[in-house]
């Protein structure tokens, strides 16, 4: 504690036994705890002699960390390890910026020369003024790739190493820093999630030898905690951006760096703001609605400046560059957010400096002192550094390119062209209406598609010809000319038609092929190739052998999209929903989603065709498919892109029309209530059930409520209050979708007894030990109910399989058991010692 | 009356002993306190008291499962380098308890020395022969003369103190060898725990006024942390402390003027744990070295021993720090020490010892105080 003593930085694994570790004559060592690999704390551990015996670090260890071991554990055993795993095959760069350092580039070269996964390339951007021989040479010898960038600035050079980057990922660190051998792997695999723009690792000292170096930690240190976490811009501020790394170790989609505009020039180390160019751009990829990984399984470890002058002008400097980063945000994207968000946050958090001036110690005072110190200057170093960089002139920056979209660029890879001779007869449905443009531009697409003109047939069901749609379909040049159905009945709903699931169910009298396709109007195939896949996964239930199949395909939507608040969550959704459906074997009928659906038509007629619901009407079918035999599975190669175009008000009525098709469907099929939204009337809490009742009860109120919440909501989304935004569009969907229900159930009391008749009906529970978590797959399609979760022979927890209309995904189910059998399984853990 | 029951943390299905009515449970991981607990036992209910026991110390009882040391090497002290002594006084009936304990301990010491202060019976004499123990006579009563003439007398590189009223476990010297965990640690001390909870008073001391354990996490105070305002009544208690001779040797002993015996009833143990911490030693504590006590059965007196001794741990209203070596003391006129007490201003060494107290190495916070950080 004193300043006299001398800690020592050690590491120790606890999946072994604990050796005796040697001192070094450190009268404290510094001990990283890491379990099978993964950093789980630090705790300093006082010594006095020559080595520190491992009984005496375990006890310390055991009354330090006992709540983060046990995490860690339970986390493995429901997920599965999420720090090993076979190392990713995305490429990536790892890119070195440096200015005058050549000996500390030497070291952390060297670093990456022993990473356990050697990246593609390694890309160093000389930034010095003096030593560029030198640099050259120590660039040179470690085999690494040299880029010079003259004009002076953290954030220049980052830019200049973008351009020299290639690979689609690029692996960020800073030349006063080791990185340690799992640390480009970790920040790799964080990039399997396609909507993970940034991934930030965890930055430990490299030496806390001297008093000096032990303020640096604790006053400039990167430490962000031990958890991984996803921060999703499209429900958080972007004032989380801080919290989440720093530049010292993170790692980049390439594409999204260089279409975000780079590292803004004027920002970070080298020009007079000092520092908040990494910041700058996690903000970045916040504000336009996409994640941020912190994986503190990447560790890198920072060699911090040996001396207290040092280490409070990089104080100042975050105090200059946090202001900075705000003005830039202000000045060049006019965010709103930064005006309503960012300035009263700052205020706050200078308004806490403040108070250490006052209360801290010492040192805490000086650092404080130094930040506000560097707040006040923010201004001026803004303006200064804004004329430096346009007085240089703004160095040659390529086209900013497109944003990067992982999750179409996955589906499109890796599609096996499909023989044509061996391809069944397949009939295309689309139901239609009011979409002229968007259906002639899917018909063109299927004019594209590798499939023998003399298999394929394509029907249109146009829902009452609200735009001429029938006339432009006849005069339209298509070569694969499709049979147009027009129907002309009012339907139930003037203005909505007939619905798609009536278009469908007509559609599908007319269909003449073994395998019929649905796919919804404002969708493009992603490739040829698409038809084939889908016709191609029937083929062996049509010659006699194997189940009959759904076969169900994503329906990614461009990554791109996504200006407004709400299409970003869209996207979002839909992202994360098309992973799930892919990543799960065996789905249950939530997952039939009719906008790209193929099964054998004679079996879609022999369980009783489309249903004409109005919503629903997909899972409707699949319920019935599963029960009479068959399996839902999802198709790689199947992908069309389809169209997000939403507005609130729009979303909010589908959201109404989907409690109505719920209360429909479970009038229909009971037992299918676990599935089903529905299902949560059982556990709202107080409060939620409260407006659920007053929704129910007071129709009226609850369509004023949504008329208002509408223009509410722009107006919080035109001033950039993200996350208020948020809840209020989460709490009008819960109410759009209560009222759906009390449409279709007629109030509370129609539905408590229809939920009533359907617990009596509940599948019979599923049993899993706690261990086999990661491979289960409970979904018989089919039949709902609860998992019970064992440990040995101790129950420890009754969760529900499914809740909602998402489909059971293992991350989704795996949280949700960490969290209800957590204290449990800990009890249960500690008595029978089977999970060590 | 309230039982003192064992909770074993390792076994499978841990059990208490049936028992109804209030209990105060020590709890075990393979046989090292871990925690304690206050509970209530209805009739036939103790199964269910255990259950309790096993879900508060859930955590606990996975990570110490979880986590494993590799088997110890040669401690740096060897068990058989503890000499174990026992300063009495006229108190035949609690030396006979003490040593009953010591004559159980597994592995022996080097030896057990009984110091017998100021006898006015040949009673301790008789005790001590019936165990077969060696004893010394110490004739210049107080408790801080004995122990000075003990470890004196020892044989063994380290010694260890325990008080008549004390019954050591049988690891007791195990454990203190193994709390030498380092060349520069120069005291260990231990866990003390209620040997009967017979009386009002004992549940009293060990309820309200927390007793004199020092928790259940190991804890090594390095010689850097006196400077920093740690708090020294954290450091240990005199009836389970040991000490490197050498250390002893340095700090030349305990202070005569302190402790039971003299009109300072108090404060000789951790007047001389503190010197051996500002003399550049480490001071570790086993919470794995436990000793039970026999607290005292009758309410303390205003002014009787342990409110002295409470009196100097919370430094409250009292003198400046426990220093002084013998011929070094000052009176010191300053600040509210003036008078109270033999008045003692200089550290350990002669570096304060013209100053007044307010830059002495006074070790406790002052009220008001932020931390003392950045003192001498």
């Amino acid at each position: 504690v004193s300043d006299r003593d001398r800690w020592e930085v050690v590491t120790v694994d606890v999946d072994g036994p604990i050796e005796d570790v040697p001192t070094g004559g450190a009268s404290v060592l510094h001990v990283t705890v890491t379990a099978g690999g993964r950093p789980v704390g630090v705790v300093p551990v006082p010594v006095a002699g020559s080595t520190c015996p491992g009984w005496y670090l375990r006890e310390v260890v055991v009354a330090a960390l006992g709540w983060e071991l046990w995490s860690h554990r339970l986390r493995g055993l429901v997920a599965g390890p999420d720090g090993g795993g076979p190392p990713p095959d995305a490429a990536a760069t790892v890119l070195v910026c440096t200015a005058d350092r050549p000996a500390s580039l030497d070291r952390c070269l060297a670093s990456i020369g022993r990473l356990a996964c050697p990246p593609a390339d390694v890309v160093v951007v000389d930034n010095s003024r003096e030593a560029v021989e030198r640099t050259r040479a120590v660039v040179e010898a470690h085999g690494a790739r040299y880029v010079r960038e003259p004009l002076g600035g953290l954030d220049r050079a980052r830019n200049a190493g973008l351009r020299a980057v290639s690979t689609p990922l690029v692996l960020c660190t800073d030349d006063d820093v080791e990185v340690e051998p799992g640390w480009a792997a970790a920040l790799i695999r964080g990039f399997d999630d396609p909507l993970v723009m940034a991934v930030t690792g965890l930055v430990l000292p490299a030496s806390l030898a001297t008093g000096a170096l032990r303020r640096a930690e604790r006053f400039t240190g990167h430490v962000r905690g031990f958890t991984r976490r996803v921060v999703d811009g499209a429900w958080s501020s972007g004032m989380h951006a801080g919290g989440l790394g720093s530049g010292a170790s993170m790692a980049w989609r390439a594409d999204f760096a260089r279409a975000a505009g780079g590292f803004p020039d004027e920002l970070d180390a080298g020009t007079p703001t000092r520092s908040g160019g990494d910041h700058y751009l996690l903000r970045e990829v916040l504000r336009r609605g996409y994640r941020v990984l912190y994986e503190p399984a990447a560790v890198a470890r920072h060699w911090h400046r040996d001396s207290d002058e040092a280490m409070l002008a990089a104080v100042r400097g975050y105090g200059t560059g946090l202001g900075s980063l705000l003005l830039h945000a202000i000045r060049v994207d006019r965010d709103r957010e930064a005006v309503a968000e960012g300035v009263p946050a700052l205020a706050r958090y200078y308004g806490s400096r403040v108070t250490e001036v006052v209360t801290g110690d010492r040192w805490a005072r000086r650092a404080a002192l130094a930040e506000l110190a560097g707040a006040t200057g923010a201004f001026r170093a803004h303006a200064a550094s804004v004329v430096a960089s346009s007085r240089r002139g703004r160095p040659e920056r390529d086209d900013l390119g497109p944003m990067p979209a992982p999750w179409l660029d996955r589906l499109a890879r890796d599609v096996a062209p499909r023989s044509p001779d061996a391809l069944p007869a397949l009939s295309v449905v689309i139901p239609t209406r009011g979409r002229r443009e968007r259906v002639l531009r899917l018909l063109r697409a299927i004019d594209e598609q590798h499939y023998p003109d003399d298999r394929l047939e394509v029907v249109v069901v146009v829902d009452g010809d609200v735009d001429g749609t029938a006339t432009a379909l006849a005069d339209s040049p298509l070569r694969r000319r499709p049979a147009v159905v027009v129907l002309d009945a009012p339907g139930r709903d003037a203005g909505a038609g007939n619905g798609a699931g009536y278009a469908r169910a007509r559609g599908l009298e007319r269909v003449t092929g073994e395998v019929v396709l649905f796919l919804d109007d404002d969708v493009v195939p992603l490739h040829h190739e698409v038809l084939a896949a889908h016709a191609g996964r029937h083929l062996e239930h049509l010659r006699g052998g194997g189940r009959p199949l759904l076969c169900v395909g994503p329906l990614p939507v461009d990554h791109r999209s996504g200006a407004g608040l709400l299409e970003q969550r869209m996207r979002n959704w839909w992202v994360e929903h098309g992973v799930r459906v892919e990543e799960t074997e065996v789905l249950p009928f939530t997952a039939v989603c009719s906008g790209n659906l193929s099964a054998p038509a004679a079996f879609v007629r022999r369980v009783g065709g489309m249903s004409a619901m109005a919503r629903r009407e997909d899972w409707e079918l699949g319920y019935r498919a599963v029960a009479a035999g068959a399996e839902v599975v999802s198709e790689h190669d199947a992908a069309v892109v389809h169209d997000l175009d939403v507005g609130l008000a729009n979303a909010l009525g589908d959201r109404r029309r989907e409690g109505q098709g719920d209360v429909a469907f479970l009038t229909a099929h009971p037992s299918s209530l676990a599935q089903l939204t529905l299902s949560r009337w059982f556990d709202l809490e107080r409060r939620s059930r409260w407006l659920a009742e007053q929704v129910l009860a007071r129709p009226g109120l609850a369509d004023t409520v949504l008329r208002i919440g509408v223009p509410a909501a722009g107006v919080l989304e035109g001033t950039g209050r993200r996350v208020q935004h948020g809840r209020l569009v989460n709490r009008l969907s819960f109410v759009a979708y209560w009222r759906g229900v009390g449409d279709a159930a007629g109030g509370e009391r129609g539905i408590t007894s229809l939920l009533a008749g359907a617990v009596a009906v509940r599948g019979a529970p599923l049993d899993v030990q706690l261990g086999d978590l990661a491979t289960f797959a409970p979904v018989d399609g089919a039949s709902g109910g609860e998992v019970r979760v064992w440990l040995a022979d101790r129950l420890l927890a009754v969760v529900p399989l499914h809740r909602g209309d998402i489909p059971w995904s293992s991350a989704t189910f795996a949280d949700r058991v960490r969290g209800e059998v957590a204290w449990a399984a800990l009890v249960a853990a500690g008595a029978t010692g089977s999970v060590r | 009356v309230i039982h003192l029951l064992e909770l074993e943390l390792s076994e499978a299905e841990p059990t208490l002993a049936a028992v109804t009515g209030h209990a105060w449970v020590l709890v075990r991981h393979h046989g090292r306190p871990v925690g304690d607990a206050w509970v209530w036992i209805a009739p036939d209910r103790s199964a269910r008291v255990a259950e309790d026991l096993v879900e508060r110390f859930a955590v606990t009882r996975f990570a110490r499962g979880a986590v494993t040391a590799a088997p110890r090497g040669a401690t740096a002290v060897a068990p058989d380098a503890v000499s174990v002594v026992v300063c009495t006084r006229d108190r035949p009936a609690f030396l006979e308890g003490c040593l009953k304990a010591l004559a159980a301990l597994a592995p022996a010491p080097a030896e057990v020395l009984v110091v017998d202060n100021a006898p006015s019976t040949t009673a301790t004499a008789e005790v001590v022969e019936r165990f077969g123990v060696r004893r010394v006579v110490e004739p210049v009563p107080g408790l801080d003369h004995a122990r000075n003439r003990g470890w004196r007398e020892a044989r063994g590189e380290v010694v260890a103190f325990v008080d008549d009223d004390a019954r050591p476990e049988s690891s007791f010297v195990a454990m203190v060898a193994e709390g030498f965990v380092g060349e520069r640690v120069g005291a260990v001390t231990g866990l003390v725990v209620p040997a009967e909870l017979l009386f009002g008073a004992q549940a009293a001391f060990e309820r309200i006024e927390g007793g004199m354990g020092k928790g259940y996490a190991p804890r090594l105070f390095g010689p850097g942390e006196a400077a920093v305002g740690l708090e020294p009544f954290r450091l240990g208690v005199g009836t389970n402390m040991a000490f490197r001779r050498e250390a002893l040797d340095v700090i030349g002993g305990f202070d005569p003027i302190l402790d039971v015996g003299t009109r300072t009833r108090g404060g000789g143990d951790i007047d001389a744990l503190w010197r051996t911490l500002r003399a550049g030693y480490a001071v570790f504590y086993q919470p794995a070295a436990v000793v039970r006590h026999v607290h005292r059965r009758e309410r303390a007196r205003p002014g009787g021993a342990d409110a002295g001794l409470r009196h100097l741990v919370r430094g409250v209203g009292s003198s400046c720090g426990p220093g002084s070596r013998p011929g070094r003391r000052r009176r010191c006129g300053a600040n509210a020490c003036a008078g109270t007490w033999p008045a003692m201003c200089a550290g350990p060494s002669a570096r304060c010892g013209a100053r007044t107290c307010s830059s002495c190495a006074w070790p406790w916070p002052r009220p008001g105080a932020a931390s003392g950080a950045g003192r001498p």
